[in-house]
């Protein structure tokens, strides 16, 4: 007799997917990660400038919005991940070199940068995979401010508003917290099955949150 | 920012509106409505969130 278990109101076969998309998707995003930190070391080696690091970040985003989507459900993805991830991660080093030769305490505030966003993404997955809240809810309204909070940064980048910048920088914070419960939460809910794009999403978002939260902390801490 | 950069950023942003304006409705309109339950369930975290990187901030500062 083929009797399939269920195991809290769900197949055996749908949580053990479920456990597959989490794991590829966690696997993947540390490899991603690695990789943006060795090319964001690269581009410091290099000491590539600001107009370099923007050609990297324009080209990524044309692979992540138009070429990726094509390829999400083949191997050829992974590809395309690392490609995006890769010149991301480029375009991040003439930043962080920014940062170092501004501040006085640069280093040291990349560092809790990079430890906050750590604290801040584990701590929010951890309360999406324990209380197994359905976040979908918030689609829409991620999609809408994200798309608002991009088109604000760009204006405060190109007229050179700071105080817009800072709103900005922490109207991504709370957005990308969001993003993170809303990509955990579609994945263990069966909404999410192709590891491949809740990898990019959640890099997005840990990349959103780590370069925000380096923009607030130099703002309020930052020593010229 | 030099002109070129500023023209590059110009053009990028007005390609997200086109590209992604239609679909920000789309996603509106689609995506699940939330009860009071449910976004007292999200803002919690967020809450958390906005306390760290207050700490964050003043333990840079001191």
């Amino acid at each position: 007799m083929n009797q399939e278990r269920v195991l809290h109101g769900r197949t055996e076969a749908g949580v053990l997917s479920t456990n597959r998309v989490l794991r590829n998707t966690y696997m993947l995003l540390s490899m991603t990660l690695l990789f943006s930190a060795a090319t964001a070391g690269l581009a410091m080696a290099l000491n590539v400038g600001q107009g370099a690091g923007l050609i990297c970040t324009l080209a990524s985003l044309g692979l992540l919005w138009f070429v990726l989507p094509r390829f999400a459900n083949s191997a050829a993805g992974i590809g395309v991940v690392f490609g995006v991830t890769g010149l991301l991660g480029f375009g991040l080093g003439p930043v962080l070199s920014y940062y170092l030769a501004a501040l006085s305490n640069g280093g040291q505030l990349i560092m809790t940068a990079l430890g906050g966003t750590g604290i801040i993404f584990l701590g929010l997955s951890a309360y999406a995979l324990v209380s197994k809240k359905d976040f979908s809810f918030l689609g829409g309204f991620l999609f809408v401010g994200i798309l608002v909070a991009f088109m604000a940064g760009i204006g405060a980048a190109i007229f050179g508003l700071s105080t817009l910048s800072l709103v900005v920088s922490a109207m991504f914070i709370l957005l990308m917290s969001g993003m993170i419960l809303y990509q955990t939460s579609a994945i263990i809910h069966g909404g999410e099955t192709n590891y491949i794009m809740a990898t990019i999403t959640l890099y997005i978002a840990i990349y959103n949150l780590f370069l925000s939260l380096l923009q607030l902390l130099a703002a309020f801490a930052g020593e010229r | 920012m030099t002109l070129w950069m500023q023209i590059a950023l110009g053009a990028m942003a007005l390609v997200a509106l086109f590209y992604f304006g239609p679909k920000a409705g789309e996603a509106v309109k689609n995506s699940p409505k939330g009860s009071a339950k449910d976004w007292l369930g999200a803002l919690l975290p967020i809450g958390g969130v906005v306390l760290f990187v207050l700490l964050l901030i003043w333990l840079a500062q001191s």
